[in-house]
């Protein structure tokens, strides 16, 4: 059963605190014994007080027993609760360490399905959730289940008939909960209920993230549907699943605390037949009416944790995505050459085929340009060198190795890879730049800044390279991102170089400077460059023109201008799209 | 707290009021059995009962139990379905005060911290809302219930159980202050973790690339260690004064105990009364004690609630008492300066662009070239100086009128994740599939979108189908093209493009720009050389401009741009150098 394997698996988690819990368990446990003591000394008192020969010095050591089981009843409550979170706060950061680990470990075509707002709920939300269970469910449970078994014990051991009379609520309520799942599949509505979350999630992450084209689309929220839709379902489903549930699971809660109904009769009786004395009648109108209360708190976790297993469901899901395989010690290459082979090579973004059996090799030390129309596979061809997907079929050496057979890390020691949309983190200057190379020197960092033309507009920041930049930071232009992710590479200094489309927004001002830093970093390494603008790759050593997922023609330019005829009506649109230019109006006009 | 719940609300405890009758009600219904009890005990120390009156009492209980269980379900479905109602109206009066808000607020705060605070920090509220404010309501009343009950019963027995509360308070503000210190820590440090997943997340391959996955991406993984360590210091660290407040409250009980021996041997207290007094007290305790855990929690989550306030004091873009509407489309921009937190972006920028016209805007990146062009969409407000169109300042119009006169498409567009063609249709709401399809040809996007699995109900955007950057573009066009705006900007829209498609797309965009005005961002040359006027901008200041052929002739920094440019014609990257 589904749920019990989520169950297994939480108490699984909580096992790597296991002396902290077991000693919060216990300590709730004798702390539950001690909160039935001032009862059981008010029994005792009645016993004394309505003996013919009462002894009032008696009752005074019993009230000294009752603040002793006071102190230690509450000593003991606080122990178990900081160890019981202290326990669950190490599990969640764990837990989150496992999911975000594990993220590092698939390949990019798991994010491209998964929306970030979703994968941010089941980190940030759905793990925070099990601290209930373990922080005050493990405990409690205990505590509930314990206290009410001691005293069952000592009241039956008091009067058996009383005894019953006391736990007759408990077939009462379940009679009611037998009925509550007749009417309906609670596990259905509460998927429902993430679900909805789910989508609500995503709706508000992109509602934020796309606020600047809902400023210029004059979205209002009312008109922004999928956020106030999500919204509105979501509130709608919970209003449904309140007024559907809460009447029968009220009265369930209640007839577990309804030992008074069924104590009040029978003792009364008992006493009237002179079975019982007062004192025993009045020791279960204490104990025995709040005997079954405990039950209440048992089904209450049920039903959270039913909310909460969902969760756990969803972390499970992550933890069992399929990683990108790793070889094993025996079988890992460490490649000394550094070309780069495709063979075969076929890839798939869900049923649009993108790669149909490419076949490429990218020299030692040469450059080679990937070109073709947008959508031909190009950026695609590019990423899979990485390993930021796995071919469908074929594969992809690196200096002879097939690049799986690489341990990921040494691999991606090899590349460096400055993409066309530049992404930052949110962080200082010197912390972006260091991602390439961690620890790298201030002077290797500066150096680096400098080569790529960065240097300049990093210490004209208010922090220079202390200066947070990215979300929240000083924004920076397209063209100082892509300063700077040349900067991370050159810093990095790997053999194998990625350029996709990396200069796109260097401007005319820094060209010059960052090619020659360029043609130093590109020295001796292999090269693959993609590249829109035809005059950008012309002089490469090999140029691949891409073509529908295909290779349409390999050779120089020189040798594609005769050989590819879609190349030389590239060459030509390039040619006249270099004339281009949008016109001002004055000629149109006339 | 209160206030900031009725702020965040935006209502009066109206709402709530009905649920908190129920709730007071059911705890009325459940107190009034120790009164009976009460009288039930009296009776039997007289003697036994008969069955008739055994019967009585029972009928009476079950009644008792039925106006609980009522009030209770009735207060539950109130409480849960007002809470529900809350929660969606904050969301949405939230997201209709964010798009208020100047496009400046989004550059500054973490985009991540502000989802949490609509995601998580609402449903914190509505906890508070629907179950703890009733629980605590509750909680305060029916003791006092009871304490009027015991007072009447024996008086100095009643003051020996009431002693306690007065010691016991205190405490309880004591770590309800103490927590709410600690709690907003946590908060912080929750939202930081948000943030920093979703940066993990959406940069996940620069992460890999950089072999940054997992705990040596620190900042995530020192974020949740910050999360834990403050989640123990709130929690865990705060229980021995929680416990306090318990145990102070319930040596109140001894106490009892005590006075009631003392009474005793003094004789002034019948022994059946006072044993009765001891069943019917325990009912005063209960609920004082959970409603210092509630109370607990509630303060917790009222940090929750100081965030969302947070948002709400931000001050929106203002908007104009006597709007004013252009009824030309020229832009002007006189003695223009903008200041971005430390950094002087734009330091008295004047231009002017006939209606109709096209002006590009040139120069090296961070120049400021970008901030003009968000300025006229008034996505900031400038911090000197005026930009007008059509003679009136941008802050005398209505912003949706504002908003409406300007297509932006951008460097890096946004699509939603939805069908492209609800996202072309953004556009203009309301347009048919013709509409759509017409423009989506125009942008020279047709052909590619008919090629996806399911045409223009392919999913795009995140989690979509994968498009290119230029197909990407493409489709942010298109959107441009079907709203039809009189004013067009150009952020360095051409940047991403391959040569196949822009001899297209300089179609499709001059299709979009034809007979509007028209200012274009562009790092490139060449594309603009035929512009109607050109603007050089250099640190926030314009150094040169002109036509072409005149900033040419002045031997400027265009012209050493145009040089360069011209030299280099655009990259070269040559066997293993570059040329």
């Amino acid at each position: 059963m589904a749920q019990s394997k989520s169950l297994r698996f939480l108490l699984r988690l909580a096992g790597k605190q296991r002396r902290k819990l077991i000693l919060s368990c216990l300590c709730s446990a004798a702390s539950a014994v001690f909160a039935l003591i001032p009862f059981v000394i008010v029994y005792r008192m009645a016993e004394g007080l309505l003996h013919p020969q009462a002894d009032v010095s008696a009752v005074r050591q019993l009230i000294l027993v009752a603040c002793i089981a006071v102190l230690l009843r509450f000593a003991l409550m606080g122990a178990s609760t900081m160890l019981a979170h202290t326990a669950a706060f190490h599990v969640l950061y764990d837990l989150r360490v496992r999911l975000i680990e594990k993220l590092g470990k698939l390949p990019l075509g798991f994010f491209s399905t998964q929306h970030s707002g979703r994968l941010n709920k089941v980190i940030a939300d759905d793990v925070e959730r099990i601290e209930s269970f373990i922080a005050h469910h493990l405990p409690d449970l205990t505590a509930s289940i314990i206290a009410p078994l001691l005293t069952t014990a000592y009241l039956f051991a008091v009067d058996w008939r009383l005894g019953i009379a006391a736990l007759l609520p408990i077939p009462a309520a379940f009679a009611v909960q037998g009925l509550m799942s007749a009417h309906g599949r609670r596990s259905d509505d509460m998927q429902r209920m993430h679900d909805l979350s789910e989508t609500m999630n995503g709706a508000i992450v992109e509602f934020v993230h796309a606020m600047p084209v809902i400023k210029s689309f004059n979205q209002t929220v009312h008109s922004f549907a999928r956020y106030r839709h999500s919204v509105e379902s979501y509130a709608s489903l919970w209003t449904q699943i309140a007024r559907k549930k809460t009447p029968l699971y009220t009265l369930f809660l209640l007839l577990l605390e309804s030992g008074l109904l069924f104590i009040m009769p029978a003792g009364v009786w008992l006493y009237g037949q002179g079975a019982i004395t007062l004192s025993v009648l009045l020791l279960f109108l204490l104990l025995g009416v709040g005997l079954t209360a405990p039950l209440r708190q048992i089904s209450t976790l049920g039903h959270m944790m039913q909310n909460n297993l969902e969760g756990v469901r969803r972390i499970e899901a992550v933890l069992s995505e399929e990683e990108q395989s790793v070889p094993t010690r025996s079988e890992a290459n460490s490649p000394q050459r550094f070309d780069i082979d495709f063979r075969q090579v076929r890839f798939a973004y869900g049923e649009r085929e993108v790669l149909k059996g490419i076949d490429l090799t990218a020299e030692h030390g040469k450059v080679t340009a990937f070109v073709g129309p947008s959508g031909a596979g190009k950026s695609t061809a590019a990423q899979l060198i990485a390993r930021f997907f796995d071919p469908a079929a074929g594969e992809i050496r690196l200096g002879g190795f097939d690049i799986r057979s690489i341990p990921p890390e040494h691999l991606m020691d090899l590349l460096s890879f400055v993409f066309q949309d530049v992404p930052i983190v949110s962080d200082s200057v010197a912390a972006n730049l260091r991602m390439g190379k961690e620890g790298a020197s201030e002077s290797d960092m500066i150096d680096a800044a400098q080569a790529a033309q960065a240097h300049d507009f990093i210490s004209a920041l208010p922090e220079g390279y202390n200066t947070r930049i990215g979300e929240g930071g000083v924004p920076l232009s397209g063209g100082e991102r892509q300063r700077l992710a040349i900067a991370r590479a050159i810093l990095k200094n790997a053999p194998v170089l990625i350029l996709d489309e990396a200069f796109a927004f260097a401007d005319a001002e820094n060209e010059a400077k960052i090619q020659d830093a360029l043609s130093r970093l590109l020295h001796g390494k292999t090269v693959v460059v993609i590249a829109h603008r035809l005059s950008t790759i012309m002089d490469a050593d090999r140029i691949v023109v891409f073509d529908d997922g295909q290779a349409a023609g390999i050779g120089t330019h020189d040798e594609l201008l005769h050989s590819c005829p879609l190349y030389a009506g590239m060459w030509q649109a390039h040619r006249d799209a270099g004339e281009w230019s949008l016109e001002g109006k004055e000629e149109s006009d006339v | 707290m209160f206030s900031t719940i009725r702020l965040i609300t935006g209502r009066s405890r109206g709402l709530l009021s009905r649920a908190t009758l129920y709730t007071v009600l059911e705890m009325i219904a459940n107190a009034a059995p120790a009164g009976l009890l009460y009288a039930i005990l009296a009776s039997l120390f007289q003697g036994p009962a008969s069955l008739k009156q055994i019967l009585w009492w029972t009928v009476l209980l079950i009644g008792l139990f039925a106006v609980q269980a009522l009030f209770s379900s009735l207060g539950q479905i109130e409480a849960q379905s007002n809470g529900a109602t809350i929660m969606k109206d904050v969301r949405l009066r939230l997201g209709e005060h964010l798009r208020k808000l100047p496009m400046g607020y989004f550059a500054r705060r973490d985009q991540g911290d502000i989802s949490h605070t609509l995601l998580t920090n609402v449903d914190e509220v509505e906890m508070i809302l629907t179950h703890l404010f009733n629980h605590v309501i509750g909680s305060i009343i029916l003791p006092i219930v009871s304490a009027a009950f015991l007072l009447v019963v024996d008086w100095r027995l009643a003051l020996a159980v009431l002693v306690s509360v007065p010691l016991a308070l205190p405490l309880l503000y004591w770590s309800q202050t103490l927590m709410s210190r600690r709690s907003k820590q946590r908060q912080e440090a929750a939202a930081a973790v948000h943030s920093r997943l979703l940066e993990y997340v959406q940069t996940i391959r620069l992460i890999k690339a950089n072999n940054q996955t997992g705990q040596r991406f620190s900042r995530l993984d020192s974020a949740m260690a910050q999360l834990r360590d403050d989640s123990i210091r709130v929690e865990a660290m705060t229980s021995p004064v929680v416990m306090l407040f318990s145990i102070v409250l319930d040596l109140g009980f001894v106490f009892l105990l005590l006075i009631g021996s003392y009474l005793l041997e003094g004789g002034t207290l019948d022994t059946a009364a006072f044993l009765i007094f001891l069943v019917v007290s325990m009912k005063f305790y209960q609920p004082l004690r959970s409603a210092g855990a509630a109370l607990t929690q509630m303060r917790y989550m009222a940090s929750a609630g100081e965030r969302i306030r947070g948002i709400f004091a931000e001050p929106p873009l203002s908007e104009p008492e006597q709007p004013q509407f252009p009824v030309s489309f020229d832009i002007e921009f006189s003695d223009v300066r903008f200041r971005y937190e430390e950094k002087e972006v734009l330091r008295g920028i004047d231009f002017r662009v006939p209606e109709h016209k096209l002006i590009a805007l040139v120069g090296p990146s961070g120049a400021g070239k970008s901030t003009i062009a968000g300025l006229v969409s008034r996505f900031w407000d400038v911090t000197g100086g005026a930009v007008r169109i059509g003679g009136v300042d941008v802050r005398d119009m209505r912003s949706e009128e504002l908003l409406a006169l300007v297509s932006t498409v951008q460097q890096q567009p946004y699509l939603f994740n939805e069908t492209i063609a609800s996202n072309i249709r953004m556009g203009k709401p309301g347009a048919s599939h013709e509409e759509v399809v017409k423009a989506a040809k125009a942008a020279h996007c047709h052909a590619f979108i008919e090629q996806l699995p399911q045409g223009y109900d392919t999913v795009a955007g995140e989690g979509g189908a994968a498009l290119s950057g230029g197909e990407k573009q493409r489709i942010s066009i298109a959107r441009a093209i079907l709203k039809d705006a009189p004013i067009v900007i150009l952020d360095e829209a051409t940047a991403s493009l391959d040569p196949e498609n822009e001899a297209y797309l300089q179609r499709a965009i001059g299709k979009l720009a034809y007979d509007k005005t028209v200012l274009v961002i562009a790092h490139r040359l060449k594309t603009i050389r035929a512009a109607d006027w050109i603007l050089v901008v250099d640190e926030g200041r314009i150094v040169e401009e002109g036509k072409h052929e005149d900033l040419l002739g002045k031997g400027g920094l265009y012209n050493r741009l145009w040089q360069e440019q011209q030299r280099l014609g655009g990259w070269r990257i040559k066997g293993g150098r570059l040329s």
